[in-house]
């Protein structure tokens, strides 16, 4: 993992147009400013993790689940 | 084209109507390329059928399913943030990626819709606004017993909505 130090209003730039700023850091935390370009996703870690969690929960039930079934699918046009 | 070893055995499919998620989906970002596989008969969970990895399949819901109001910005206004849409004439479809949950219960990811434009066959996974949906809401499913077409419908799920 790639550690750098950084004070407030520094920016650490990014391939792709990624800026991230130190905007302040506090007993809190420390606040990020992102500037990305349009279509990038932008995610707290704790949101991704329950969403990947989620489609990981999917995909693995889906074999045990009833209403899904594993009968043979044809392509849904 | 055929893909074989899914947990729907051998599928045949039409190439042309692959579909392309360039971002994977959120947790399997190498997963990019797809196929919409219909629900059993009576039921009403399609499944999203990896064409990197046959066994993996994401069993999903259409996402009127789920209410008028959902998802909320509308798919039109995803599409456009996620740069989906060609023209604006282009169509979208909004499916929701759902989960078996011990003992017998459903649960929805409403946080994480897929969005796929039907003309380009293109789609990505939009995150919704986390303090109004959640990637694991209960919901109930009730089977269409006489349907001999099914689709997915709105009076077929009764959705909890999601917690604020």
């Amino acid at each position: 993992m790639l550690i750098i130090q950084r004070r407030v209003g520094e920016r650490i730039v990014m391939s792709g147009g990624i800026e991230i700023t130190v905007a302040a850091v506090t007993k809190r935390g420390v606040r990020l400013a992102l500037r990305v370009p349009d279509g990038i996703t932008v995610l707290r870690g704790e949101v991704h993790d329950a969403i990947a969690a989620a489609n990981a929960a999917a995909a693995s039930s889906a074999a045990e689940d009833p209403g899904v079934s594993t009968d043979a699918r044809a392509e849904w046009r | 084209m055929e893909i074989a070893g899914t947990r729907f055995g051998t599928v045949h499919f039409d190439e042309q109507r692959t579909i392309t998620l360039p971002g994977g989906l959120i947790g399997f970002s190498q997963e990019r390329r797809f196929i919409l596989l219909e629900p059993p008969p009576g039921g009403i969970v399609a499944a999203l059928q990896s064409l990197t990895t046959p066994e993996l399949a994401f069993p999903i819901v259409a996402g009127v399913a789920f209410g008028d109001d959902y998802p909320s910005p509308d798919a039109r206004e995803l599409g456009r943030r996620a740069q989906l849409l060609r023209t604006p004439e282009d169509k979208l479809a909004v499916f929701v990626v759902v989960a078996a949950q011990k003992p017998s219960g459903r649960i929805a990811n409403l946080l994480a819709p897929i969005v796929i434009n039907i003309d380009t066959r293109t789609g990505a996974q939009i995150v919704l606004d986390p303090d109004v949906y959640s990637a694991a809401t209960p919901f109930e499913m009730r089977r269409t017993e006489t349907s001999t077409a099914p689709r997915p419908r709105a009076e077929t799920v009764t959705a909890t909505h999601p917690e604020t």
